[in-house]
């Protein structure tokens, strides 16, 4: 019996498919570690400090570039892994604060899916991040996935949505 | 095997159980890493495997008498206390029988059964029968008193039966199976019949009918289940498996397990089990011949703990209290970090709010420090002020050693505030060399660096200081410069002159002439210089001032002669 051989296309393929995912590790990696440090100058800093500014602004830079590249920004949590656009982030000695800080962040806002259509621009951002990092659920038994979403979207954003997995359909 | 056509006479048994009647005294005289005792197990061993060559078992039947075989007393009953017949007799064993493979161990537990019995009294809940009931016994078998229903023919045929196979644990289930199926069949049955599966309901199944010492049993064991550190024990096995499998791609596979468990161990606080993986991966390090890729991605595991960017997200995770695990075990997880980590830890030592997490980094710094000093002196030169000033705190804080050269490299720096810092770190290392560095400092270009320096000099007690100070004190400089420096050079200058500074000093203190008067103030630290040095003609002097016309000299004198601060 003959091993089945990858052709030189099929090769070419899985390599260019690994090029891929890596960069959009890289990308995926960059976006959280931004949304991190947004969530902790927001936290430390009153809104109008230059380490907001330009903490906001680079989560717009690196969520533009997921966008751009990939034709959509989709973050998924599913047992403490992230997935970005369904490629799997590893959580590594170098970044598991700040992955971890988020997840608990997304966790309390009962955020399983993050969904962002077109750019958002730093404005919606920084709505988006006030809003995570001091979120406390008010209804009883009520979504809180739903109840932030209420809450940000009451504040105009339109282009950033935060599911929580079970209502997202994963 | 029918044992009639044997080779193994009468004798040889009777030799044999013989042989187990002095093992049993053996055995119960030494403890177990006693070597009489090893060798007694040994040779019981080897007698009894001697019989399988020739017997597939060997039944013998109990008697008040002694051990029967083949209808003939093989070991008959001598002393009753030391006989083995006796005590089986007496506890009501009829028939036992003894299969290849109890030499392994079996026979052991058996004899110091035996021998227990004997020990037994009558307010025991024991007997030899309980104690053999208590060990599922795979190649031993007996038979009770009670059993006995008809005499010796009876006892042959449970004998036969009994030495039969076991049913496997399926065959036993599928009996249960017909059996229920069989009932279902026959529509409900009121009265179990004998052979039905076991009914629960003749059983208390009433809240409580397990004894309180069971539940309490129970209950230890769950408690002690839950509180099974099972990260550690799911990490043991990874480095178990690691050491005993040499295959590549087990070993890769581990190793990368490892990888991913980090961060999440991390993450949920549990640094104990990082910790071990830490400790575990130095000992495979050391023992466990491995590929040379396999030893580099181990190193480079416990190399990027050690990372700059990964002790930041720690210490992160740690001041904002996302992670609050034991003191013990952030200590336990810090004495794994790299030497090379200690400016890290320099610059977060500053940032951190939380006052716990402080005490446990400096810990962590003062064992790498006095473990590395070279680690220390390599923070104190280099280029990043923060560092420096963390490092030079350190060494105040810790009177850390070894970094003297450094500390004196530090002199000519050109920052003020790293100068300030570098004095208190002098002070806390006095040695020859830190001291001439700080008479050094007492001439810097910055009037608060020459301050403290003279303080920490007079604090010091430094004789070696007594020329500069005299120069300063006896010269035209020190007198144009602010109150505060004159008074510390003044101070400095008693302390450590002593006696022999006096008549330098009642010259400052009394020159109120027309030639070249003293100014009050300077005539008030000679005043003060003179009220550290405890002799007589100091205080003649002192008391000479006290008549003094100048107000600020007057008080002075008086203040040093009561002792008072100036």
């Amino acid at each position: 019996m003959s091993v089945p051989t990858n052709t030189a296309d099929e090769t070419a393929a899985t390599e260019e498919q690994d090029s891929d995912d890596t960069a959009l590790r890289v990308r995926g990696r960059a976006f959280l570690l931004a949304l991190y440090k947004a969530m902790r100058s927001i936290t430390l800093y009153p809104i109008g400090n230059t380490q907001v500014t330009e903490s906001l602004d680079e989560l717009t830079s690196t969520a533009s570039e997921i966008l751009e590249a990939d034709d959509g920004l989709e973050v998924r949590v599913s047992y403490e892994l992230f997935y970005v656009n369904n490629t799997r982030l590893r959580m590594d000695v170098e970044n598991f604060a700040s992955f971890g800080q988020v997840l608990r962040s997304w966790s309390q806002a009962g955020i399983g899916l993050l969904r962002v259509d077109d750019d958002p621009g730093s404005w919606e951002w920084k709505s988006f991040v006030s809003e995570l990092v001091r979120f406390e659920q008010t209804a009883d038994g009520a979504d809180r996935a739903v109840e932030f979403q209420r809450l940000i979207e009451s504040l105009g954003v339109k282009h950033i949505t935060g599911r929580s997995t079970f209502g997202g359909g994963h | 095997m029918d044992p009639s056509t044997t080779t193994t006479d009468a004798s040889a048994i009777g030799t044999l159980l013989q042989s187990w009647e002095k093992g049993l005294r053996t055995l119960s005289m030494y403890l177990p890493n006693n070597p009489v005792r090893q060798q007694t197990i040994e040779a019981l061993q080897e007698e009894i495997s001697g019989i399988w060559q020739d017997l597939p078992d060997l039944r013998l039947a109990v008697w008040e008498t002694g051990l029967e075989w083949e209808s003939e007393i093989v070991l008959p009953v001598g002393e009753k206390a030391e006989s083995l017949a006796w005590t089986l007799f007496q506890d009501g064993i009829r028939w036992i029988a003894f299969t290849p493979g109890v030499e392994e161990e079996e026979i052991f537990t058996f004899l110091g059964f035996v021998q227990r019995a004997r020990t037994l009294t009558d307010e025991d809940e024991d007997d030899l029968r309980t104690l053999l009931w208590s060990v599922d016994f795979q190649f031993i078998r007996y038979k009770v008193a009670e059993l006995e229903q008809g005499g010796e023919e009876a006892m042959e045929d449970i004998v036969a039966t009994d030495l039969a196979p076991r049913p496997t644990a399926e065959e036993v289930r599928d009996a249960i199976r017909e059996d229920t199926a069989d009932e279902d069949v026959d529509g409900q049955e009121d009265t179990p019949t004998p052979n039905a599966p076991v009914n629960l309901e003749e059983f208390d199944s009433t809240l409580y009918f397990l004894e309180k010492a069971e539940i309490d049993y129970l209950k230890a064991e769950v408690r002690r289940e839950y509180e099974q550190h099972l990260s550690k024990k799911v990490l043991s096995m990874l480095f178990n498996i690691f050491e005993q499998e040499p295959a590549e791609d087990t070993r890769g596979e581990i190793i990368s397990v490892l990888q991913d468990l980090i961060p999440y161990l991390l993450n949920s606080g549990d640094f104990r089990s990082v910790a071990y993986v830490m400790s575990e991966t130095h000992v495979v390090f050391s023992r466990v011949e491995m590929l040379k890729h396999h030893r580099q991605l181990l190193a480079a595991l416990t190399m990027t703990f050690s990372s700059p960017e990964a002790v930041e997200q720690l210490l992160e995770a740690l001041n904002v209290a996302m992670i609050e695990p034991l003191t013990d075990e952030i200590d336990e997880l810090f004495a794994y970090l790299r030497p090379a980590v200690l400016s890290t830890l320099l610059k977060w030592y500053g940032r951190l709010s939380n006052d716990e997490l402080r005490l446990i980094l400096k810990r962590a710094m003062n064992r790498i420090a006095e473990a590395r000093p070279d680690v220390l002196g390599a923070a104190l030169e280099s280029s990043e002020r923060v560092l420096v000033v963390k490092a030079l705190e350190l060494v105040e804080e810790s009177g850390l050693e070894g970094v003297g050269d450094q500390l004196v490299g530090l002199i000519g720096s050109d920052d003020v505030p790293i100068r300030n810092v570098l004095v208190r770190a002098l002070g806390a290392v006095p040695t020859a060399q830190t001291m001439r560095a700080l008479v050094t400092l007492m001439k810097d270009t910055d009037s608060e660096v020459r301050t403290a320096a003279a303080r920490t000099v007079a604090a010091k007690r430094f004789k070696g200081a007594l020329p500069a100070l005299e120069e300063a004190v006896l010269g035209k400089g020190l007198r144009s410069r602010d109150l505060t420096e004159r008074k510390a050079f003044f101070e400095a200058y008693g302390i450590i002159a002593g006696d022999p500074g006096v008549s330098k000093l009642e010259g400052i203190l009394l020159r109120n002439g027309f030639w070249r008067p003293e100014d009050s103030d300077t005539r008030a630290c000679a005043a003060m210089a003179l009220g550290n040095v405890d002799s007589q003609s100091a205080r003649i002097a002192l008391q000479r001032a006290t008549k003094d016309k100048d107000p600020v000299v007057r008080s002075a004198a008086m203040r040093a002669l009561r002792g008072d601060p100036v």
